[in-house]
């Protein structure tokens, strides 16, 4: 069988489940011919279940239990605070990263996995006084690149306005909402943090969509926590709104659900608490003065397939920050110019097989999960684009796609790690350095 | 080709890279071995692939779940957040008939299931279901694990 070297961009879920895929599937026995080095940029492994899963979702992050368990192979290596085939936006974000090629990768290895991730927060061009969610995120979960004190005045601000109906907006409700009482039991959360949160000024979260009730992405377990939040209430959805929503029949069950928890509303009665929040729907963001503490909202109707569509008319909404969450694209580094789409923002890929811009399969190039896929879809979502690219890796060991085109990658690799590395060495971390020493 | 291994790199000097902190995951239950009953005494459960081909059958004890046995008798049923009902992964099809049998999903299962890719009426949550004599002889399907989900170009599909 072909000897695997294997370089892994990125140690995130789905790094980790295509790697633990492959290593289970090759006999142990293939010590010798068998080898994967996984590369961060951040000091410590596990990518968005450590920076973006909410830390008071403590039972999310069991996973990290397997990966450690792919860690512990003897033919695994993981390589924390190299930057792999930087940017100046990159190199400015982790500038005590080891900076690496790409091409530097291609002597030492057979194989690449790209599993980076989407880590480019998508920003809305008439909003550039807006946060990005992302830093809201890095913040509250102690991430190497964030600032220690909090993006918005957390300790000044009233209202919040969140725009986008997805989970990353509900996490930041709960969080900022949520009695910071009921926070200190989580260890995840960075003690800083919560004596932010515990001065938070914040009594009202508005998150705006630009679509209906029926087209919102979060999902009904974020969405019940929300409601069921002691001394948070939520503000009524017009029951028109919701009727119509109802009347579509392409509704599938987790919709239909979703629309029950919003119907339903909140166990505390709205108005009778503290703090409380709201949603709003078919309103796109227009113009945002952080001076005047408005934002302007144009109005949309939605069209018979479920777009949103601007009806001309608009409205002022008052509010003292306001934070965008709309989704990630995968950053387009100069090394993979030939294969990354600039319109999906994602790297081209055939169930996890790298393409190049003619549709063709790049010999041993793969990739996985939301690098592959796009930034949807919880960690199952990128278990399942991990286990596929993994499958067709090993397949691929035992016949290559024919057709191919040939891999810039080694037949006969050279041994270790890309020269670059050689120098730097001690600014490199290892996989349980986290644990140990201060990262 | 022997690539030699550099442990050298795994055991770096110290170097500050921020402020300390721990991550911890909440062990809510550990994957303890479930004990298996003398062969011929215990609940019988078969698992199925989602072409319906047998994977096998084996025998329980009352009050496993599904994602303890298959993990026991080595059947490939994930459990990402190890049965906290916080992942979907678990995700396994009854036959309508088990399926009455068992008590309605919590709200909480519900709303992770509709995570869950390949959602069927009659699908459950592994962890979440418990055996019972009056269960004997259940058949859990595993969800079809090959999807062609995400191609670019027109390519698609096996080469
Ligand atoms: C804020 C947030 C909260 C979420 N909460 C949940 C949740 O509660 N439950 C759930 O199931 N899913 C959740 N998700 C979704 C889940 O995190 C993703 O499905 C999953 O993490 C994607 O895995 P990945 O490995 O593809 O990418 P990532 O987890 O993003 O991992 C990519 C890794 O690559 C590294 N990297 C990037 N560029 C480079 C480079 N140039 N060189 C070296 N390394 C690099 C990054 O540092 C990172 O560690 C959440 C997502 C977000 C954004
Ligand atoms: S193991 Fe996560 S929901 Fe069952």
């Amino acid at each position: 069988m072909t000897a695997l070297k294997l370089a892994v961009v990125g140690a995130g879920p789905s790094a980790f489940y295509t790697v633990s895929r492959i290593l289970s599937s090759l006999p142990a026995a293939s010590a010798r011919d068998v080898q994967v080095h996984m590369y961060d940029r951040v000091p410590a492994p596990h990518g968005l279940v450590r920076y973006g899963v909410a830390p008071d979702h403590p039972e999310v992050k069991n996973c990290i239990n397997k990966f450690d368990q792919t860690a512990q192979d003897p033919r695994f290596s993981f390589f924390g605070n190299v930057l792999v085939d930087p940017t100046s936006t990159s190199s400015d974000q982790y500038p005590n990263a080891v900076p690496l090629p790409l091409t530097s990768l291609f002597p030492h290895y057979t194989h690449l996995l790209f599993a980076q991730g989407a880590s480019q927060p998508l920003l809305l061009p008439m909003l550039p006084q807006a946060v990005a969610a992302l830093s809201l995120v890095h913040w509250y979960t102690g991430h190497p690149a964030a600032p220690s004190t909090p993006p918005i005045p957390i300790d000044t601000i009233q209202h919040l306005t969140l725009i986008g109906h997805g989970n990353v907006s509900l996490d930041i409700a709960r969080l900022l909402l949520r009695a910071p009482a009921s926070l200190e039991q989580y260890n995840d959360l960075p003690r800083p943090v919560l004596h932010h949160l515990e001065k938070s000024t914040v009594k009202h979260v508005t998150i705006v969509g630009r679509r209906a009730p029926a087209q919102v992405s979060f999902t009904a377990k974020e969405l019940r926590e929300l409601m069921s939040l002691p001394d948070v209430s939520f503000e009524p959805i017009d029951s028109a709104l919701l009727n119509t929503a109802r009347t579509d029949d392409r509704l599938d069950r987790p919709k239909k659900r979703i629309l029950d928890i919003l119907s339903t509303g909140s166990k505390a009665k709205f108005g009778s608490t503290d703090k409380a929040w709201s949603l709003r729907f078919l309103r796109s963001p227009l113009e945002w003065h952080p001076g005047k503490k408005q934002l302007k909202l144009g109005q949309n109707s939605l069209t018979a397939h479920g777009q949103a569509e601007a009806t001309g008319d608009e409205e002022l909404f008052g509010t003292d920050s306001v934070v965008v969450s709309v989704g990630y694209r995968s950053e387009p580094s100069p090394g993979l110019k030939a294969w990354f789409d600039q319109t999906t923002g994602r790297i081209r890929n055939s169930n996890g097989r790298v393409m190049d811009s003619f549709g063709r399969v790049v010999q041993n190039v793969y990739a996985s999960g939301w690098a592959a896929t796009g930034a949807r879809g919880v960690i199952a979502a990128s278990m399942h684009s991990a286990y596929m690219t993994a499958d067709n890796l090993l397949a691929d060991l035992q016949a290559p796609v024919a057709e191919a085109v040939l891999s810039p990658l080694a037949t006969d690799p050279l041994c270790g790690v890309p020269s670059p590395l050689h120098a730097a060495m001690g600014q490199v971390a290892g996989y349980d350095d986290w644990r140990t020493r201060a990262l | 080709m022997a690539p030699r291994r550099h442990t050298s790199l795994r055991t770096v000097p110290a170097y500050a890279f921020g402020p300390s902190r721990s991550l911890h995951t909440s062990s809510v239950r550990l994957h303890g071995p479930i004990e298996r009953p003398p062969p011929g005494t215990g609940i019988k459960v078969t698992f199925q692939d989602s072409k319906g081909n047998l994977i096998k059958t084996v025998e329980v004890n009352e009050g496993d779940n599904l994602l303890d046995i298959a993990h026991e008798y080595d059947v490939d049923l994930e459990g990402a957040c190890e049965g906290s009902v916080a992942c979907s992964t678990c995700h396994v099809i009854l036959r309508p008939e088990d399926f009455d049998r068992l008590e309605e999903p919590s709200d909480d299962e519900n709303d992770m299931l509709d995570m869950a890719f390949g959602l069927t009426d009659t699908s459950r949550l592994g962890c979440q279901v418990k055996m019972r004599r009056d269960l004997d002889g259940l058949v859990a399907t595993l969800p079809s694990a090959t999807r062609n989900m995400f191609v670019d170009g027109k390519k698609a599909g096996k080469h």
